[in-house]
C-alpha cells in the first residue's frame, strides 16, 4: 500500500512538471494547433453530411439549378475531404469523429435527411435547397475563425478557399 | 452483524454508488408530499417515524436512515437472507403506495407486510425478480406498521435502501402505550427478530415522531459549488478553441467571461456566479430548447465527490489539476442505448425513474439532468485530442494503471423549469441522449487542495465554503 501511494505521488508530481508541454511551441512542419484540429474535425462531418444530401438528390429528378449545384458540391467536397484527412495524417493526428451523432452547425442531421427524403417533386427541391443554404451559411463562422486564429498555413489557406466556395454557392442559390 | 473485515465493509460502502445519483438531490427531493400517479393521492406518512430493522451492516447504516428524508444516507443490512425493515406510522393508516428507493444492493424477492400491532403481519405485496432502482408500488392496505421483508438479495452484500416511503391517509393518532407489542408475539410465521433486537443506536426505538437530529459530521466525501447560469453562446473553448460561433448553443455557468477564446489566464481575470465565489471555473452544457426556445436551469449544483472508488483510494485523492479540461457525457451518442453517462429524471417525482433520454415529468415537478465526470487522471495532460482520453472512469473501485491519479469526481446536477411531454424538448446538440458537460478547472490551487484535504480524503461532507 505504501509503495502504491508513493507511485501515485510520483506520477502526480511528474504530471505537474508536464504543464509546460501546453505552452505554445514553435510548430514543426505539418503540426496543427488545437484550433486547426478543431476546424478540420468539424469540416469533415459537415462535408460528409452535405454529400449524403447530394447522394439523395441525385436519386431524384431535381430542378436544373439544384442539379447543377449538387454536382459542384459533389466534386468539390470529395476533394476537400481528401485534403482535410491528408492534413491530419501529415500531422500524425488521428481523426476522432467526436461530433458523430450530434447536431453541430453546418451539419445536415440524419433526422433532417430522413424528413427531406419523404418529400416529393417541388417540395423535395425546396427542402433540399433550404437545408443546403443553412449548411452553407453555418459553415462561415467556422472558416472565418480558422483564418483569424488558426496557425497552420495550409489549413488557413484551405479555410479561405472554403469561405470563397461557400459564399459563391450561397450566391448561386439566391 | 456479520464478521466482515472492516476494510471490505468500507469498500462495499464506497462502491455502492449508482443510487447515489440521488445523494445530490437530497436537499430538495424528500420533504415534498408526492401525489400517487393516476389518482389515489396520499400523503407521505413514514418519514421521521420510528424505524427498526432485522440488522444493520454497520451502525451508521441503520433503519432510521431509510426514513430520514435524506437521500445521502441509507439503511444497509447484514449480508444474509432474509432481512426486514419496518416503520411505525404512529396510528392506523390507510396505505395506497410504497416507494422503495434501492441502493445498488437491492432485493430481488421481497414482501410488503402490514400490521395493526407490530406482531401479526399480513402480506400485501409479493415481488419476485424485482428490478431494483426506484420501485413505486400501488397497494391497498391498512395498518400502523409497514414492513419490507427481503427474502432474496441481488448481490452477495446485504440489502440497502436510500429511502423507504409509505403514502396514504393517516388515521387518528393512537397513544403508543396502547399498542406496544407484548412479549407474547411468539410464533409469527415471518419470525424475523422483533424490533427490540435491532441494533439501533438509541435505546428506545418507540415514540420518536420527528427525524433524529443529524450528527455534526456526515460521512460523505463531498464539497460543492452552486453556480447559476451566466450566459449562452454558440462557443466551446475546449472543443472549438478560438472558433467563435463554430458550436451549437451552450449554456454557461460559473465564470462570467467564458467564450471561444477562453483560456486559464482569461478565466483567472473573470468573476464567477458560483457560491463559493473563489470557484472561477467554467462549466457548460448544450442549451435546452423547449419548443425551440432556450430554457435555462434554475438549479445548478456542481458536486465534487470521493465516491466511486475504495476508501483507501479516496484517501489518496489529488486535487483536480489547475487548468484541467474535461468533456463528459457521450459525444458520439447516436442512440439512447449508447454509453452515455448523462441521466434525465424528475425532481419531486423520483418514481418516474431515470433515463438517458428526456423523461415526462408530472406537472409541478422539474426536469433534471445528472452527469458524472470521470475521476481518474493520466497524470500528464490537461486535455487530449478527444477531450476525454486523458481521463478515465474508475475500474473495480480504483483508478486503472493508464490513469493512476484519483481526483474528485465532478457531478453536475441541473434542474430545469420544464415538465410534461418530452417531444417539446430538444438539446442544441440534438436529442436528450446527446447531453454532455464541459468543465474547465480554474479553482485556485490552494482552495482546491484544502477541500480535497479537509473533505474528500477524510470522507466528510462539506458545504460551499469547504467546511463541514
Amino acid at each position: 500500500m505504501r509503495i502504491a501511494a508513493i507511485l501515485v505521488a510520483a506520477v502526480f508530481l511528474a504530471g505537474c512538471g508536464a504543464h509546460e508541454e501546453h505552452a505554445p511551441a514553435a510548430a514543426p512542419a505539418g503540426a496543427l494547433s488545437d484550433t486547426d484540429r478543431a476546424f478540420i474535425e468539424l469540416v469533415i462531418p459537415q462535408d460528409e453530411s452535405a454529400l449524403e444530401l447530394v447522394t439523395l438528390a441525385k436519386s431524384r429528378e431535381t430542378s436544373a439549378a439544384l442539379t447543377e449545384l449538387t454536382g459542384k458540391i459533389d466534386a468539390r467536397y470529395r476533394t476537400e475531404l481528401a485534403q482535410l484527412r491528408a492534413l491530419l495524417a501529415e500531422a500524425g493526428v488521428p481523426e476522432t469523429a467526436q461530433h458523430e451523432g450530434h447536431d453541430m452547425p453546418g451539419m445536415i442531421t440524419r433526422a433532417e435527411l430522413d424528413a427531406i427524403a419523404l418529400a416529393r417533386g417541388t417540395a423535395f427541391d425546396v427542402q433540399a435547397t433550404q437545408a443546403l443554404k443553412t449548411h452553407l451559411r453555418e459553415v462561415l463562422p467556422l472558416v472565418r475563425g480558422e483564418q483569424t486564429a488558426g496557425t497552420a498555413e495550409p489549413v488557413r489557406k484551405l479555410a479561405a478557399d472554403i469561405e470563397r466556395n461557400r459564399t459563391a454557392h450561397l450566391a448561386q442559390l439566391g | 452483524m456479520s464478521p466482515i473485515p472492516q476494510k471490505f465493509r468500507h469498500w462495499r460502502g464506497r462502491i455502492a454508488i449508482l443510487g447515489a445519483v440521488c445523494v445530490a438531490a437530497s436537499a430538495v427531493y424528500v420533504t415534498t408530499t408526492l401525489a400517487a400517479p393516476g389518482g389515489g393521492a396520499g400523503e407521505l406518512l413514514s418519514q421521521g417515524k420510528p424505524a427498526t430493522s432485522s440488522s444493520n451492516e454497520i451502525p451508521q447504516f441503520d433503519a432510521k436512515a431509510a426514513v430520514d428524508s435524506d437521500l445521502g444516507t441509507r439503511w444497509s443490512s447484514a449480508f444474509a437472507d432474509p432481512q426486514w425493515l419496518q416503520v411505525d406510522l404512529g396510528s392506523d393508516a390507510s396505505i395506497s403506495r410504497v416507494v422503495l428507493n434501492w441502493e445498488r444492493a437491492y432485493a430481488k424477492s421481497y414482501q410488503l407486510q402490514t400490521s395493526g400491532d407490530g406482531s401479526g403481519w399480513t402480506t400485501v405485496h409479493n415481488a419476485t425478480g424485482g428490478p431494483g432502482g426506484i420501485e413505486s408500488l400501488t397497494i391497498n392496505a391498512s395498518g400502523r406498521y409497514v414492513r419490507l421483508k427481503a427474502t432474496e438479495r441481488s448481490t452477495q452484500y446485504g440489502v440497502s435502501l436510500w429511502e423507504f416511503q409509505v403514502f396514504g391517509t393517516a388515521g387518528a393518532p393512537v397513544p403508543t402505550t396502547a399498542v406496544t407489542p407484548t412479549s407474547t408475539s411468539t410464533v409469527a410465521p415471518t419470525s424475523a427478530p422483533t424490533s427490540t433486537t435491532a441494533p439501533t443506536k438509541s435505546s428506545t426505538p418507540t415514540s420518536a415522531t420527528t427525524a433524529p437530529p443529524k450528527g455534526p459530521l456526515v460521512r460523505v466525501a463531498e464539497f460543492v459549488a452552486e453556480c447559476p447560469f451566466t450566459h449562452a453562446l454558440p462557443d466551446d473553448p475546449i472543443v472549438f478553441p478560438k472558433l467563435p460561433g463554430a458550436s451549437h448553443l451552450h449554456s454557461f455557468f460559473g465564470n462570467e467571461t467564458t467564450n471561444a477564446n477562453t483560456d486559464i489566464e482569461s478565466l483567472k481575470k473573470g468573476r464567477s456566479t458560483c457560491s463559493p465565489s473563489v470557484d472561477i471555473s467554467s462549466y457548460w452544457v448544450p442549451s435546452l430548447l423547449v419548443d425551440g426556445k432556450s430554457v435555462e436551469p434554475t438549479g445548478t449544483t456542481f458536486y465534487y465527490l470521493g465516491e466511486g472508488v475504495r476508501d483507501d483510494v479516496i484517501a489518496q485523492t489529488q486535487p483536480l489539476p489547475y487548468g484541467l479540461r474535461i468533456v463528459a457525457g457521450n459525444a458520439k451518442a447516436t442512440a439512447p442505448d449508447d454509453s452515455s453517462r448523462a441521466r434525465w429524471s424528475c425532481l419531486h417525482a423520483g418514481d418516474v425513474g431515470s433515463s438517458k433520454d428526456f423523461v415526462n415529468c408530472p406537472a409541478g415537478t422539474m426536469l433534471e439532468s445528472y452527469l458524472d465526470f470521470p475521476q481518474c487522471w493520466n497524470g500528464k495532460d490537461l486535455d487530449s485530442a478527444d477531450h476525454k482520453s486523458h481521463m478515465s472512469y474508475p475500474v473495480n473501485g480504483g483508478c486503472p494503471s493508464t490513469h493512476p491519479v484519483p481526483v474528485p469526481k465532478l457531478r453536475q446536477v441541473l434542474r430545469y423549469p420544464a415538465s410534461g411531454d418530452p417531444s417539446h424538448f430538444k438539446l442544441a446538440s440534438g436529442p436528450g441522449f446527446t447531453m454532455h458537460g464541459d468543465f474547465f478547472n480554474a479553482w485556485p490551487e490552494a482552495e482546491m487542495a484544502r477541500r480535497v484535504n479537509d473533505c474528500i480524503r477524510p470522507i466528510i461532507k462539506c458545504g460551499p465554503d469547504g467546511t463541514p
